[in-house]
């Protein structure tokens, strides 16, 4: 129970004024002590002065005690309570007088104030939400039943029951309950870091000092030291985070390696992941003495095993000096060894000819020496699992990546130390941003190292920019820098684009309609985030003749979605027919050769894969695309996901294009016979319905007439006239000259796929000529007659 | 004018309880760090021990005196060097938890008198500065 007098105390005189005025009453009172002193070198003046100064310093010091007891006294209450129960009793006893709406009161807190900075409001439009006449429903805690009694639980009750709240935070992004409340639990996080600055005298904060002496009983390490570092002495350790993600394994690190005799761990997790933290932590309670007396203030030491064996040139020499190493540390009796990259110090020994578990065996059942080794899940399962001596000397440790909310405390608390170095603050909405996107956007990373890496590229850009708040926008603007993926609000410039896909696939795609069409929609599908997360960006077949626009389609896909031709990538899937095109498309796990398909994806993760005469492959091929269209990723020879849910997948097939023609020769809809040609092609096995079935859409391409034959021509010529511009060269586009490029380019068998290299071979060679020959002077206007292209 | 007077109730109020509690328990951690920070109890059970576990071991087979001596000198100094600075940090420590020890009570008799020593501070004060 916190007494209103503290508050009222507040009220009357604030915690900072208070400081300040007790440094200047606390000075005064040094300065007449001083004075009453320095009289005692003056004889004459003395008893006159002496009285004087020291009456002063005396009230001056009644007035000191004064502040000092009511300071006490305010802290006691403020120390004493959780964070999150003081804010809400200060709110509390600021809302007793009912004038204004209890929102009010709550923002005119630091804590509250922070929560709707952290929000993001713009600070005039919160105050003029706050000064609003109407709307407000909640004007006293008392019309409230909290769940609990703190800022948190506060903030969500008033959250379901003030309407106009709920409003204000939609406009900000943030519409769940649950937002609210890891938003406010986040701010008084950031309290209690204040506050706990002020605390020095709790014992919590006491004992991450580190003592003298601890280690004076326990020998030097000269030979350890040479491969490695005092995780405990390192400055960073002083003060543990508030929240850490992997408690669970620190205590069983802590219990596992309580034992008697071979304590030893190997932490087992993906690099990133957080296993150097655990070591971290784990030191912590080591220095803090808050853990089982064998463990107690020992030196937590990282030691390099790989940097031995690279600098040692021989077996011999190498064996000499790991022995030499463990057996310091062993004798030493107060170490905790750390191996860094444990599977890759035991192969690379390995590789020197030494058997490290038949070596080091004696020190792994030693009752002095504590080891935990430090693996990622390949190298456990690829060295140490098939090692049984080492599995019996190792209790296995698997960390995994942090859940969302473990995630989103983590990003909190490196964001404190980011914003501690700078001068900007992280919203929760990009704090929100940065946790959902990293996973999807960078999904060949790991969690939290790679949502760390994205938050410290927004640190810089929001530094670079001079941006004082960071929000959504700015870390995805970041993600659209390192991805190229539109991503973020649609701005003005992107939504006519959007609108008018259609139009802008058409300057480069002459005709096909409905392809264009299908294209589109399911474009703005994947850019308005409707379909789910869960699958490729896009994926779609198209079917068709040759020569029909089926690659330009493609192209212009690359060139709109991601602004540029070079995020296409291709892939002639006729030569993944044989019975090896698994293997060389996913890699070999006997060999060891990493697959076209997983490179492509993995170096590549953006983009358009266009995947040529989809049909000749292997069934098993199409069996894989399966699992990448159904889910967006497929397994690697090594069992790691290749990830291609940032890819836009199109294949093509002439399949059925015979079919096609035909319908179209004869005048029927293409859109009418498009069931009966995908049941054609399934007939014929080519393939089978459920491949077909994950496809966004089966897109029918139609022969082109010769109406669609003039435009592409056209637009061939117009690409010719620009290139020449260069040159100031005008090349007049005119009938005579269209319809000589459609009769040298069409070919009823490759569609205008010959139609570009008809411009080369004829027109182009033809200009050359005239040029060459002095027949066009620059700036001339160049008109190409019968007689020239017969 | 009222909120004033409920403060000062509510202030003696706690300056008599929860504030004398705050006052031995900084007593009683300011105590636990200086003994954790000297590492009070680990220099006293060590106190005997070799500098950093320096010590000569036997190597030679046989009984030889000189080695015997050579020795026993050399492990008698590295004690003595463990027992001269540990002596020296325990002393030290020893002496601001003495210290701490004794400032404690007075401390709290401090707290206890201080509402009345600040008005008879203030008063003095005046006094002198009349007289």
């Amino acid at each position: 129970m916190i007494p209103n007098s503290v508050f009222y105390l507040e009220k009357i005189f604030k915690h900072k004024t208070r400081h300040l005025v007790s440094l200047i009453v606390n000075s005064i009172f040094g300065i007449s002590l001083l004075l009453s002193a320095g009289t005692f070198f003056f004889e004459e003046t003395r008893d006159t002065f002496f009285s004087l100064f020291f009456g002063i310093s005396c009230i001056v010091f009644s007035f000191a005690a004064l502040l000092f007891m009511i300071e006490h006294f305010f802290l006691s209450y403020y120390f004493s309570n959780s964070v999150a129960v003081f804010e809400l009793y200060r709110i509390m006893y600021r809302a007793r007088s009912e004038r204004k709406p209890l929102l009010y009161y709550i923002a005119r807190t630091t804590i509250g104030h922070e929560f709707f900075v952290r929000a993001g409001a713009d600070l005039e439009k919160l105050h003029e939400f706050l000064t609003r006449k109407e709307g407000f429903k909640i004007y006293s805690i008392d019309e409230l039943v909290l769940p609990e009694e703190t800022f948190e639980g506060l903030l969500t009750t008033l959250f379901s029951r003030e309407d106009i709240f709920r409003e204000f935070l939609g406009t900000l992004g943030i519409i769940k309950e649950d937002d609210v409340n890891t938003l406010a639990y986040w701010v008084t996080r950031n309290q209690r870091a204040r506050r706990d600055k002020e605390w020095w005298w709790n014992r919590e904060q006491l004992s991450h000092l580190q003592g003298i002496g601890r280690d004076w009983a326990y020998a030097f390490t000269w030979k350890l030291d040479k491969y490695s570092k005092t995780i405990t002495e390192s400055s960073g350790i002083s003060k543990p985070p508030i929240f850490f993600a992997h408690k669970n394994a620190v205590d069983f690190l802590i219990s596992a390696l309580n034992k008697t005799q071979g304590a030893n761990v190997v932490i087992v997790g993906p690099p990133g992941v957080g296993k150097q933290e655990i070591i971290r932590n784990f030191a912590f309670h080591v220095i803090s003495g808050d853990v089982p007396k064998k463990l107690r203030y020992r030196r937590v030491v990282l030691f390099n095993g790989v940097f031995l064996v690279s600098a040692s040139k021989q077996k011999g020499e190498f064996e000499e000096r790991l022995l030499g190493v463990f057996e310091e540390a062993d004798h030493a009796k107060n170490i905790v060894l750390v191996i860094d990259s444990f599977p890759e110090f035991v192969k690379s020994a390995e590789a020197l000819g030494s058997d490290i578990t038949s070596l080091l065996q004696k020190y792994f059942e030693s009752k002095r020496l504590v080891i935990i080794g430090l693996s990622d899940d390949f190298g456990y399962h690829e060295v140490i699992e098939k090692n049984g001596q080492l599995t019996s000397h190792f209790e296995k440790l698997p960390v995994e990546e942090p859940t969302r909310e473990d995630l989103f405390r983590i990003l909190e608390e490196e964001i404190q130390k980011f914003e501690k170095g700078g001068n900007f603050l992280f919203t929760y909405s990009a704090i929100k941003v940065l946790a959902d996107s990293t996973k999807r956007y960078f999904p060949d990373g790991v969690l939290p190292e790679r949502a760390v890496d994205l938050a410290r590229s927004v640190v810089s850009f929001a530094t670079q920019h001079g941006i004082s708040v960071v929000r959504e926008e700015e870390v995805l603007a970041e993600i659209r820098n390192q991805t190229s993926i539109p991503v973020g609000k649609i701005d003005e410039e992107e939504k006519e684009k959007l609108l008018g896909l259609e139009t802008e696939l058409h300057k480069r795609v002459i005709g096909q309609n409905e392809a264009i069409s299908a294209i589109s929609n399911a474009l703005r599908r994947a850019r308005t985030d409707i379909q789910g997360r869960k699958r490729p960006i896009g994926s779609f077949l198209f079917l068709g003749p040759t020569g029909v626009g089926k690659t330009e389609t493609a192209k212009a896909l690359a060139e709109v979605f991601f602004k540029g031709e070079v995020h296409l990538r291709r892939l002639d899937m006729s030569e993944y027919k044989e019975f090896d095109s698994i293997e060389r498309l996913i890699g070999s796990f006997e060999t060891q050769k990493p697959g076209v398909l997983s490179n492509l994806l993995r170096e590549h993760p953006y983009g358009v894969l266009l995947l040529d005469e989809f049909e000749k492959a292997n069934k098993d091929v199409h069996d894989i695309f399966l699992q990448i269209l159904d889910e967006g990723f497929f397994s690697d020879m090594n069992g790691k996901k290749v990830n291609g849910r940032n890819t836009i997948f199109i294949a093509t097939s002439n399949a059925g294009s015979a079919k096609i023609s035909e319908a179209v020769s004869a005048g029927v809809e293409l859109a009418s016979m498009k069931d009966e040609i995908i049941d054609m092609l399934i007939a014929e096995s080519m393939f089978r319905p459920e491949l077909l079935n994950r496809f966004d859409a089966v897109v029918l391409f139609h022969p082109l007439g010769s109406e669609h034959l003039t435009k592409v021509a056209t637009l061939l010529l117009t690409e010719l006239t620009e290139r020449l511009q260069d040159q100031n060269i005008h090349l007049v586009i005119n009938e005579t000259l269209i319809n000589a490029l459609v009769r040298f380019g069409y070919d009823p068998k490759f569609g205008a796929r010959e139609m570009r290299r008809a411009v080369q071979d004829k027109i182009e060679n033809l200009i050359a000529q005239k040029i060459i020959k002095g027949e066009i002077a620059p700036g001339e206007d160049l008109t190409l007659t019968d007689e020239d292209l017969s | 004018m009222v909120g004033t007077l409920i403060l000062a109730m509510d202030y003696f109020l706690w300056h008599y309880s929860q504030g004398v509690k705050d006052i031995l328990l900084l007593w009683k951690n300011l105590l636990w760090f200086i003994t954790s920070f000297f590492s009070l109890p680990i220099l006293a059970r060590n106190l005997l021990a070799p500098w950093h576990a320096l010590e000569e071991k036997k190597t030679k087979g046989g009984i030889i005196i000189s080695d015997i001596l050579s020795r026993l000198a050399i492990n008698t100094i590295m004690r003595l060097v463990g027992l001269l600075i540990r002596s020296v940090f325990l002393c030290i420590g020893l002496f601001f938890y003495l210290v701490l020890l004794l400032v404690g009570p007075f401390l709290l008799l401090f707290w206890l008198f201080l509402p009345f020593i600040l008005v008879a501070s203030f008063f003095i004060g005046f006094s002198l500065i009349l007289s």
